[in-house]
């Protein structure tokens, strides 16, 4: 096993370094990264001029990539405008574990993203619990009563709840559980930030203020989520084995929960494997309707400064997080179904 | 858990109703001794001689006294902490002004860091820390306008109770010119004009290296603490990763920050040196919400005090609210515009359609279409459309011509240069060249759009056709090297509302020398025109320092411009805000919108 854990890691450099040269040309494509510069102002060109040589935009993309990847400590640069490249750069690369600095907030991409994560993983990880807990219950209850009238149900609002699209569903809630609870003198829900300034950041308070977005974020995962359960407890409560454990004369519940579910969830873990390093990424709409101070908005904001650091940053993060889940969702299916075998 | 929150609830109540009866208790009464007898030592002076003795007298003096009897007084209830609350739909970049360029950013450190002056409600200087503003006539600018000497508030004092010096102004200056700080906001106007900065009595003496007409609202509009961020300059060689940048917890102005989520919110609390005193607010909140869609949100539910920056599009919504908040229309500089492209480059990869080259085309453009109506129907009224680009300032000129409305008129002045339907198609044409304009704007604001719908109609009315080619917003802006769709003149008619240096009118982007190119791919003019008489009086301006000189170069150049049709003003594009019935003495100003916040206050 550790080999091949070892193999993986190995095997996911180059991956990643591939993934972060085509997403570096992209996020260069985005636009001008000085366009926001001004404000509400146009930029000047005098200083427009000296922000490209500074910020080292004037470079070749091949260049500035190389700079981004091992850092421009070992190179002289032109920094005060003569012509002369006479100081020694300052960015040691991502190698390195210099992540570069935000253009427009002129910080390190790691602080900026040591602030959001918590409250990323915050709204995400209580959405994951919903979405996982909520859709095992639904799925295996829907399974085991099928084609009944429930079972009928919760199918036609699973499509309800998949085909509606987030943001929509987010500014429904809004509207219905902040505006309007509202406007008829009932208690309701917070429409914006992580809790009530007046108060502070009490338990009840940031929990009160994540009803609204966990739920909105859950909706439409727990939809689809369901109908994978359902269709694997089907699968799995029909065969041999499921038959022999019931002969041996084991409770419902014990056919049901080891025997039925364990191998029902693989696909489970296969998906949930796929979504955990997005959570890294947060919900950029949720986090954006809801005013979540979380990576998502972060990731939205960068994207429209073409603040190109930051959104290397986030996005080599969770490339990184895909690899690391998929081994451990490797590692998983060992547990869970004891004929794979990695060695 | 029920039991206990029922036991919390009756303690309240208990609690509730004991309060008040705490409050009938009699009041602690003053008991006054009065008599006391008292041997004191006199001297007297023995009647008849110089002699001066000393003897024991006996006095009855009367003296109060008074007792303070213990009895339970009331509690008196802890005074509600008064506090402002405003969204912003952008977080500011840096609370460093040499690092930010938000408009968001400059709000905040209205706040919490005024320079030598501000700009007030009617665009005149309020006094921060300059003790006095320079004028030629006290003295204070030299006779050649080559040497300012600003004299600095004794009482201006830093929030932990260093004086603000000249020094500190200094310091500013050494770190916007200082390369070591990389990514300076901008070095303008100080790496143009300025030959040195120097201290003398505790004033500020600005050498420049040639007149600069617009130094009074273009420099120091803030200062850094020098005490503070020296010692992080002589440690890392720069104030890049200064603390000071994103948490400045030594500040000069009304208010000072207490707490920055980054994403969430900022709060700034009254800052107990500030040298005019203490605030009449307590705190001022600002959270930071994703759109102007909550923001108007947050109005409509009374979760915002003061509306910022908000569209003219909500001005009936905001009407249906008058019981709740009042507008105010603020002048800031700004005027939604309708810009020509002339450029007549060699390759023709930028130029615009031929027929604007011909002043009576864009004459014709501007009386084809009825900005009146459209200020009318889409603005509700509220603006007008400007005749010159310094709308409302002494610099506009006063007898421009509105180009109002008559469709006939364009008629003629198209047949006159020659532009016909000659194929009958609708749209004119000279030389087989069809006279279809590409009209750009920015995609996503509603008004342009429908701007854009009903100027299409009017022109088309008098035989121009048009193409809308609209660019999202950060892309439209892009410089000519990154291949933006303006400054590469892939537009005929651009519309936007800019504003450069106000309340100073100067401008650059007029200037036949900012025409992009290859060479000079950061240039500003976007237009392409070069205009020998106009790029004269804009260099005249920038150096007159007489006022009312450098108003008349403005007025000639307003003619010009409006003659020559080189800009239509489609509407004068006032700031929107807003402010609840609770706060009280808020008093934007276009330049420092936040410049009288020590004034602010709250009553509910």
């Amino acid at each position: 096993m550790t080999r091949y854990i070892m193999r993986r890691l190995l095997q996911a450099i180059p991956l990643l370094v591939l993934v972060s040269l085509i997403v570096f040309v992209l996020a260069n494509a985005m636009g001008d990264p000085l366009a926001s510069f001004g404000g509400r102002r146009r930029i000047r060109s005098s200083d427009r001029e000296r922000l490209t040589r500074q910020l080292g935009l004037d470079k070749p993309i091949t260049v500035q990539y190389a700079v981004w990847l091992i850092g421009n400590d070992w190179m002289d640069i032109d920094l005060d405008g003569d012509g002369i490249a006479d100081s020694k750069g300052t960015r040691q690369g991502i190698l390195r574990g210099d992540w570069g600095k935000s253009f427009m907030e002129k910080r390190p991409v790691t602080d900026l993203i040591r602030e959001r994560l918590p409250n990323t993983l915050l709204l995400m990880v209580a959405s994951e619990i919903v979405i996982v807990v909520s859709s095992l219950v639904i799925g295996i209850y829907s399974a085991l009563k099928q084609y009944s009238f429930v079972d009928h149900l919760i199918t036609g609002l699973s499509f309800v709840g998949y085909s509606m699209p987030i943001f929509w569903t987010a500014l429904m809630m809004m509207y219905v559980f902040a505006v309007k609870l509202k406007q008829w003198g009932l208690p309701y829900f917070p429409t914006v930030g992580k809790y009530d300034l007046s108060v502070g950041p009490t338990l009840a308070q940031i929990a009160w203020h994540m009803v609204l977005p966990v739920t909105s974020i859950s909706i439409i995962s727990v939809a689809g989520y369901t109908r994978f359960i359902r269709s694997s407890m089907l699968d799995v409560i029909h065969d041999d084995y499921i038959r022999t454990a019931r002969a041996k004369g084991l409770t419902e519940k014990m056919v049901l929960f080891r025997h039925a579910l364990k191998n029902a969830s693989l696909p489970l873990v296969t998906i949930v494997g796929l979504d955990l390093p997005l959570l890294l990424g947060g919900a950029v709409v949720t986090e954006s309707i809801f005013a979540w101070p979380g990576m998502g908005r972060l990731y939205w904001n960068a994207a429209q400064d073409t603040d190109v650091p930051v959104l290397m940053g986030i996005l080599m993060l969770i490339s990184g997080a895909v690899v690391v889940f998929q081994i451990i969702t490797d590692i998983t299916y060992t547990f869970l179904d004891p004929r794979i075998r990695y060695d | 858990m029920k039991s206990r929150t029922w036991k919390l609830v009756v303690a309240i109540v208990i609690a509730t109703l004991l309060a008040p009866l705490a409050g009938c208790a009699t009041p602690a009464p003053e008991v006054v001794e009065k008599v006391v007898t008292q041997v004191i030592k006199e001297t007297v002076i023995v009647e008849g001689t110089p002699q001066v003795v000393e003897k024991e007298v006996t006095k009855v003096i009367e003296k109060e006294v008074t007792k303070v009897v213990e009895v339970e007084v009331p509690v008196e209830p802890e005074a509600e902490p008064k506090v402002i609350t405003m969204m912003f739909t952008q977080e500011p970049d840096s609370l460093n002004a040499i690092y930010y360029g938000m408009w968001y950013a400059a709000l905040v450190a209205d706040l919490f860091n005024p320079g030598l002056w501000t700009w007030n409600d009617v665009l005149e200087p309020s006094l921060e820390m300059a003790a006095e503003f320079p004028t030629k006539d006290n003295g204070l600018i030299s006779e050649d306008g080559m040497t300012v000497t600003i004299p600095i508030n004794p009482d201006a004092k830093w929030s932990d109770g260093e004086p603000v010096t000249a020094e500190d102004f200094v310091f500013t200056y050494e770190m916007i010119m200082d390369p070591a700080n990389i990514a300076v906001n901008s070095t303008w106007p100080y790496a143009d004009y300025v030959e040195n900065v120097t201290v003398e009595d505790n004033s500020l003496v600005i050498q420049f290296s040639d007149t600069f007409a617009a130094w009074a609202t273009t420099m120091f509009d803030f200062v850094l603490p020098k005490h503070v961020l020296q010692p992080v300059y002589e440690s890392e060689g720069t104030i890049d990763d200064a603390e000071w940048n994103r948490d400045p917890t030594v500040v000069n102005g009304a208010f000072k920050l207490k707490e920055w989520e980054a994403g969430g919110y900022l709060t700034l609390e009254a800052n107990d040196n500030y040298w005019r005193g203490r605030p009449n607010l307590d705190q001022i909140n600002i959270l930071i919400v994703p759109d102007s869609e909550a923001q108007m949100n947050g109005i409509k539910a009374g979760d915002t005090d003061i509306g910022i920056f908000l569209s003219y599009s909500e001005i009936p919504t905001l009407q249906a609210l008058e019981h709740y908040v009042d507008m105010q229309m603020v002048l800031s500089g700004y005027n939604e515009s309708w810009f020509f492209n002339l450029n007549t480059d060699e390759t023709a990869a930028k130029n615009g359609h031929p027929a604007l080259q011909d002043v009576r085309v864009r004459q014709a453009v501007a009386y084809a279409v009825d900005f009146d109506a459209i200020c009318q129907e889409l603005l509700y009224g509220e603006t007008y459309p400007p005749p010159t680009k310094w709308e409302e300032t002494p610099y506009a000129y006063p007898d421009a011509n509105p180009y109002k409305y008559d469709p006939e008129k364009a008629k003629a002045l198209l047949d006159e240069a020659g532009w016909v339907d000659s194929n009958g198609d609708g749209t004119r044409d000279k030389d087989g060249v069809e006279l279809v304009l590409i009209y750009a704007t920015t995609q996503g604001r509603e008004i342009r759009e429908q701007t854009q719908v009903v100027a299409m109609q009017m022109l088309a009315e008098v035989g121009i056709g048009i193409e809308v080619q609209n660019g999202s917003y950060d892309v439209f802006w892009n410089s000519y090297g990154e291949g933006g769709p303006i400054a590469t003149g892939q537009f005929d008619i651009g519309e936007w509302s800019d504003s450069f240096s106000f309340p100073d009118p100067t401008e650059s982007q007029w200037l036949c020398s900012e025409i992009p190119s290859d060479e000079s791919p950061d240039g500003s003019n976007w237009y392409g025109i070069c205009d020998e008489e106009l790029d004269a009086l804009f260099r005249a301006q920038e150096v007159e320092m007489d006022p009312v000189k450098r108003i008349e170069l403005f007025h000639e150049v307003s003619k010009i411009i409006n003659e020559k049709a080189y800009w239509l003003g489609v509407w004068h594009d006032n700031d929107l805000w807003t402010t609840s019935k609770r706060a009280k003495n808020v008093r934007f100003s276009g330049a420092d919108p936040f410049w009288n916040c020590f004034e602010w206050d709250v009553e509910d």
